[in-house]
């Protein structure tokens, strides 16, 4: 499934979605999906706040997320898409679970307790890296971006060796 | 009324530097950068600031649809007393300075953003050769 971005980032909406991906690419929807947010309307109603009107923002629970893009897929909304997950364990749980996504940025993930720095301002935990070689193994592409113009590092680089090769 | 600028990278550092070289005074002003904070970090960050001391707060950020401004409005939901500006730039700071222990939260908030505002201008260049 060709999305516009399949991006895990634990600020979820914000600034650099909105600005720096939404605007240069063309995004139209941003769907995020994620368990805890998805069942508070408080949080919702933030995230909401900080989306212009011309773009559209759904929140979705993981166990909902392919049957959502399948549907987006069907009408060609796709490829305006921008998918959201806070972090890697989600995105595996799409990838895995048969959601056709086949490229994942991440775009933020942050200081945190356990989470050590692998590219300037990307940190990862043990889990982490864990999921982010599930999703290679599952066949996605995989690379560290801020936003779409700015330094690109494909995951393997960082990663070493995923099993993946020949 | 005590402030708080949160905003991306160095830039609330940047902007209380540059107006105190313009107007020196102490100010209750505090600076938070989003640099390297998760967005559950930051609410956090900014509740333990609100939570510092009691009485009408006032944070400022760069961009209200950014990190900043969305962890702004977390923690502050369900405090009365606390204000959010978003668009902070120097004539703002310059004028929170200048202005927050004169007068009263609403008529500093007022004062605030239209200095702010108005600071965003199409300057008249003479262009004729000399």
């Amino acid at each position: 499934m060709t999305l516009l971005m399949a991006r895990i980032d634990d600020r979820l909406v914000h600034g650099q979605v909105i600005v720096g991906c939404c605007e240069p690419l063309g995004g139209r929807r941003i769907l995020v999906c994620d368990d805890v947010v998805s069942r508070d309307s408080v949080r919702q109603s933030l995230f909401a706040a900080a989306v212009p009107p011309d773009i559209e923002v759904e929140f979705l629970e993981p166990a909902r997320c392919p049957a959502r893009l399948q549907a987006l897929s069907d009408v060609g909304e796709n490829a305006v898409t921008i998918l959201l997950t806070r972090d890697c364990a989600t995105m595996r749980t799409l990838v895995e679970s048969g959601s056709g996504i086949d490229r994942v940025v991440v775009g933020g993930l942050h200081r945190r307790p356990g989470a050590v720095e692998v590219v300037e301002g990307f940190h990862l935990t043990e889990a982490d890296r864990n999921d982010l070689v599930a999703l290679i193994r599952a066949g996605c592409r995989v690379a560290f971006q801020s936003v779409p113009g700015a330094a690109e590092v494909g995951a393997e680089t960082v990663l070493g060796d995923t099993g993946t090769s020949p | 009324m005590r402030a708080l600028l949160v905003t991306h990278g160095e830039l609330g550092d940047a902007l209380l530097e540059s107006a105190r070289l313009i107007y020196a005074v102490e100010a209750p002003i505090s600076v938070l950068s989003n640099a390297s904070l998760g967005l559950e970090d930051l609410v956090a960050a900014i509740r333990g600031w609100l939570d510092r001391e009691p009485g009408p707060a006032l944070i400022m950020v760069d961009v209200g649809g950014g990190s900043c401004g969305v962890a702004a409005r977390a923690a502050a939901t369900g405090r009365p007393g606390t204000w959010l500006l978003a668009g902070a730039n120097l004539p703002m700071v310059l004028t929170y300075l200048s202005h927050h222990g004169q007068v009263g939260p609403d008529d500093l908030l007022s004062r605030l953003l239209d200095r702010a505002h108005n600071a965003v201008a199409l300057l008249e260049v003479d262009d004729r050769g000399g």
